[in-house]
């Protein structure tokens, strides 16, 4: 992924397109998933499936950290601000969505934050991209 | 902060991906510091400085 010339339009769509589409589909196979155990309630090997997202979760984490250090510096900064984007935005919504839920006023399921998380990411990383450009 | 990056790399005849092949970092990073949208870390300032055997001063300067 980081290997991609993110100033090139067509490697940013790449980067975007694949960002989002794994956060969606990481989205689609959570829910498939905690279907899949709420559908077989007495089961509990099956309840243990339900730990795999966050296996999942920790790997992204961790590959997401070693990309990281292996980039130069000038890329790191980039990625770090749109890291701070992501984290202060994440703060914005969920802090949002608490509220909202709290008051009534919505009713999501709480799975959308992971794509709404990248989301800000590769919005951090357009601004960073374009002040460097 | 300015510098004079781009005359130095112009006088040896050097194109930003070579300059960026040397000094280990992307071709990206040579742009933004030669357009000065970006100041390099220490660092990376001094490693400029040794390859083009001259002082981090005579580079780099307040603007």
């Amino acid at each position: 992924m980081f290997l991609l010339n993110l100033k090139r339009k067509r490697d940013l769509s790449i980067f975007t397109a694949t960002s989002l589409g794994a956060s969606a589909g990481f989205l689609i196979v959570t829910q498939l998933l905690g279907q899949f155990i709420a559908d077989h309630p007495d089961n509990p090997t099956i309840r243990w499936l339900g730990v795999l997202p966050v296996v999942a979760l920790v790997a992204v984490a961790v590959l997401a950290l070693r990309s990281l250090r292996r980039m130069d510096e000038l890329a790191r900064k980039m990625h770090t601000e749109a890291m701070a984007c992501a984290f202060l935005g994440s703060i914005l919504l969920i802090s949002t969505y608490g509220f909202l839920t709290m008051a009534d006023l919505l009713t999501l399921p709480a799975l959308w934050l992971p794509p709404a998380m990248v989301s800000c990411w590769v919005i951090g990383l357009l601004l960073a991209i374009e002040r460097y450009r | 902060m300015k510098n004079r990056l781009k005359s130095l790399r112009a006088k040896r005849d050097w194109s930003q991906a070579e300059l960026a092949e040397r000094l280990e970092v992307s071709r990206q990073t040579i742009n933004a510091i030669e357009t000065e949208r970006y100041d390099p870390s220490l660092p990376l300032a001094f490693q400029i400085a040794r390859l083009f055997k001259t002082r981090i001063e005579e580079i780099f300067s307040e603007s």
